[in-house]
């Protein structure tokens, strides 16, 4: 199991540790909610995708109901259990009664970022420093909500350290995670944030929609505005006559994609290419952006002076009326970047370095790098790199489209000249 | 303040937290009822022995178990998942029956499986969505419109698996609300992406090559010129990475830096 992933579980599995369950029935329950939460952390070793899972599997919020089932039933039976025995028994003390929660607390405390939860659980404690008398203590307890505090507190330190570590600009997939903290936050007991969570299923899925189709849109344009450039040096470079035809074949053909492409973009979504390039969140993907850390915070892409090539390429040649001969023998005024190609791969581990440096100070890689030696011998191996054909990289490193079928021979078969095999090599 | 007086003040605390939530009505009542049953109680501890022995030993657990169940009836309601409203409307009236029924939790199987299947549904309709905006906007080459035409097909198929009827699909308010278009778009997609996966009648496919050979008759004339013009240019190409470094918060910018640049 992943250690981040153990230590996380660890500590909701010790919430239950805390209390003695009396009751068969709800101590069956608990048993069962465990072995399924342990079976979810063994199926994954990405800690996005557990805490995901473990949102959408409904065991968050059995966790929520069976904790405060069980409180409750603890803070009930201890004064009549207490009776069963004499009826002269004293009620346990402040300090005895709220030893219970003392596991809960150092599980919390040992993972060092959840502090929300250890002050909720300190807050705890120190009611037993306010008042001696059991049912003043659980009076206090009830005004200033202890108890729901601790499980909801925790859950943010959780959800709100995953939060700091991403993108936020990144909104598919950060809005949905904001609108869980909302639920937590605005909540004020368990029933209303159970009621919350059910409805926001469906929001989540709007926004990643959304956010899906700007990743689509913007990542699409882009290959072919790399695609059309690199078709162009073909041309330029004419190695031979085969491989700058297709060259001409695949600025004509990446040219009419392009505009068809945007026509419809403006049809189904009111959308044109200066809206994409205007937009922080969305041109990004124009990039070919790869993730450098766990979350994708920090990413390595193409540069951003290519932003104003395909702004360029676009108001100045692809949507004129500019014949290919025109536009072929036209000099831009700024040239494509592509991807590093023999500097790839060791651009990627400084990359991953750097990223390392930067994020140092966020509590989720704090955390991290405490259990670096642990995690070392768990890491996943490394995957290689996917060779793209394109010199794209990244995640849209599609095949470049192909010439018109006359043609087509040599066209894509890095038979091209000195520019166009830099670009095969990675 | 004696001790009944703090167990009666704390019972009267929770019933008015819990009426005021809006969310458990069942327990606000509970709760309120045993201040009223505590009234007569001289000291706590006789209170605690009453309690225990009477209904309202168990009675918070079961008003906290059918409150949670009312709250998740409710999102079913107000999502429009009637069948999935009914599963808990079944166990509420199963828990009226017989209190005992709260340890059985076998309706949050059924439950758990309408709303995957809810889920499902839902996420196999936009992958049909997202594959009509894939073709819409795919290169005109032939072999990449048919991948794209076969895509919409295969995202058909596994709404299809689930059961699931598209245009009945399309018709649901919660489902329209998912897809980011006008009504009007929305409408063009549900009948466009039906055509398309019949037929790419409509689309265009492929270049009109007779102009293209006489321009690139002309363009061959002029070989030279453009290689000589590729020497001029082709230097200023290039290759080039860098780092994205995001803003603190969503209404920031990225920084770009670290860059590597080859020759």
């Amino acid at each position: 199991m992943d250690p981040i992933i153990q230590s996380m579980i660890t500590g909701y599995l010790s919430a239950f540790d805390a209390y003695e369950i009396k009751n068969d029935a709800t101590k069956a329950q608990v048993e069962q909610w465990k072995q399924e939460l342990t079976a979810l952390a063994n199926s994954t070793g990405d800690v996005g995708a557990f805490n995901t899972k473990f949102m959408e599997s409904g065991l968050q919020e059995r966790y929520m109901s069976l904790v405060t089932q069980v409180a409750m039933a603890s803070m009930q039976q201890s004064a009549p259990a207490e009776q069963e025995a004499s009826a002269v028994q004293p009620l346990p003390s402040v300090k005895q009664f709220l030893a219970q929660y003392e596991m809960g607390y150092q599980e919390v405390k040992k993972a060092g970022y959840r502090k929300r939860g250890e002050k909720a659980y300190e807050d705890l404690f120190a009611v037993a420093d306010r008042t001696d008398d059991m049912l003043q203590a659980q009076i206090i307890l009830e005004e200033e909500r202890h108890l729901w505090k601790i499980v909801a507190e925790d859950s943010l330190d959780i959800y709100e350290t995953i939060y700091e570590a991403m993108d936020p600009l990144y909104r598919m997939v950060t809005e949905p995670l904001k609108l869980h903290m909302d639920a937590y936050k605005e909540s004020s007991g368990d029933e209303e944030l159970t009621y919350k969570l059910e409805k926001l299923e469906d929001e989540k899925l709007r926004i990643r929609t959304e956010g899906g189709v700007q990743v689509q849109l913007a990542g699409q344009l882009a290959v072919f505005l790399l695609g059309y450039f690199k078709a162009r040096i073909m041309v330029w470079e004419w190695e031979s006559d085969k491989s700058a035809s297709s060259g001409y074949a695949g600025m004509v053909s990446n040219r009419a994609s392009i505009r068809r492409m945007l026509e419809n973009m403006k049809a189904l979504f009111g959308l044109t290419w200066q809206d994409l390039l205007k937009d922080e969140s969305t041109k990004i993907w124009m990039l070919s952006p790869r993730n450098v850390d766990a979350f994708g915070r920090i990413k390595a892409a193409m540069v951003p002076g290519n932003f104003e090539v395909y702004a360029d390429l676009l108001e100045n040649e692809i949507l004129t009326d500019k014949t290919m001969e025109e536009i072929i023998f036209r000099k831009p005024p700024k040239y494509m970047s592509f991807v590093l190609n023999a500097g790839h791969d060791r651009y990627a581990e400084r990359a991953e370095k750097i990223a390392e440096e930067l994020n140092k100070d966020i509590a989720y890689f704090k955390y991290m790098s405490q259990l670096s030696d642990v995690a070392d011998a768990y890491a996943p191996k490394k995957q290689p790199e996917k060779k793209k054909e394109n010199g794209l990289g990244g995640m849209f490193g599609q095949e470049a489209p192909k010439a018109a079928p006359a043609q087509q021979k040599g066209a894509e078969s890095g038979k091209g000249g000195g520019w166009l095999k830099r670009m095969k090599l990675r | 303040m004696s001790n009944i007086d703090n167990a009666i003040k704390l019972y009267d605390l929770m019933a008015k937290r819990l009426d005021e939530s809006g969310f458990a009505p069942h327990q606000a009542k509970v709760y309120a009822e045993m201040v009223e049953f505590m009234a007569d109680c001289p000291t706590a501890e006789d209170a605690m022995v009453k309690i225990k022995n009477s209904p309202y030993y168990l009675a918070p657990s079961v008003a906290l178990v059918k409150d949670k169940i009312e709250a998740k009836a409710k999102a079913a309601r107000e999502m429009e998942l009637p069948a999935l409203e009914q599963v808990y409307l079944n166990k509420l009236k199963e828990i009226e029956g017989d209190e005992g029924a709260i340890y059985d939790s076998a309706y949050e199987r059924t439950a758990q499986n309408i709303r995957i299947k809810d889920v499902q549904q839902k996420e196999a309709f936009l992958a049909v969505f997202m594959a009509y905006v894939d073709l819409m906007g795919c290169s005109i080459q032939p072999e990449e419109v048919n991948d794209k035409q076969k895509a919409l097909a295969d995202a058909f198929g596994e709404l299809e698996k689930l059961g699931a009827d598209f245009g009945a699909l399309a018709k649901q308010p919660t489902v329209r609300r998912l897809v980011p278009v006008s009504d009007d778009v929305f409408s063009r997609f549900t009948k466009e992406a039906l055509e398309l996966r019949a037929s790419l009648a409509g689309v265009p496919v492929g270049l009109d090559e007779g102009p293209m050979q006489e321009e690139w008759k002309r363009l061959m004339e002029k070989k030279d010129a453009i290689q000589a013009l590729g020497r001029e240019c082709l230097p200023n190409v290039g290759f080039a990475e860098c780092l994205v470094i995001p803003p603190s918060d969503a209404n920031g910018v990225y920084t770009y830096g670290y860059e590597e640049r080859e020759a």
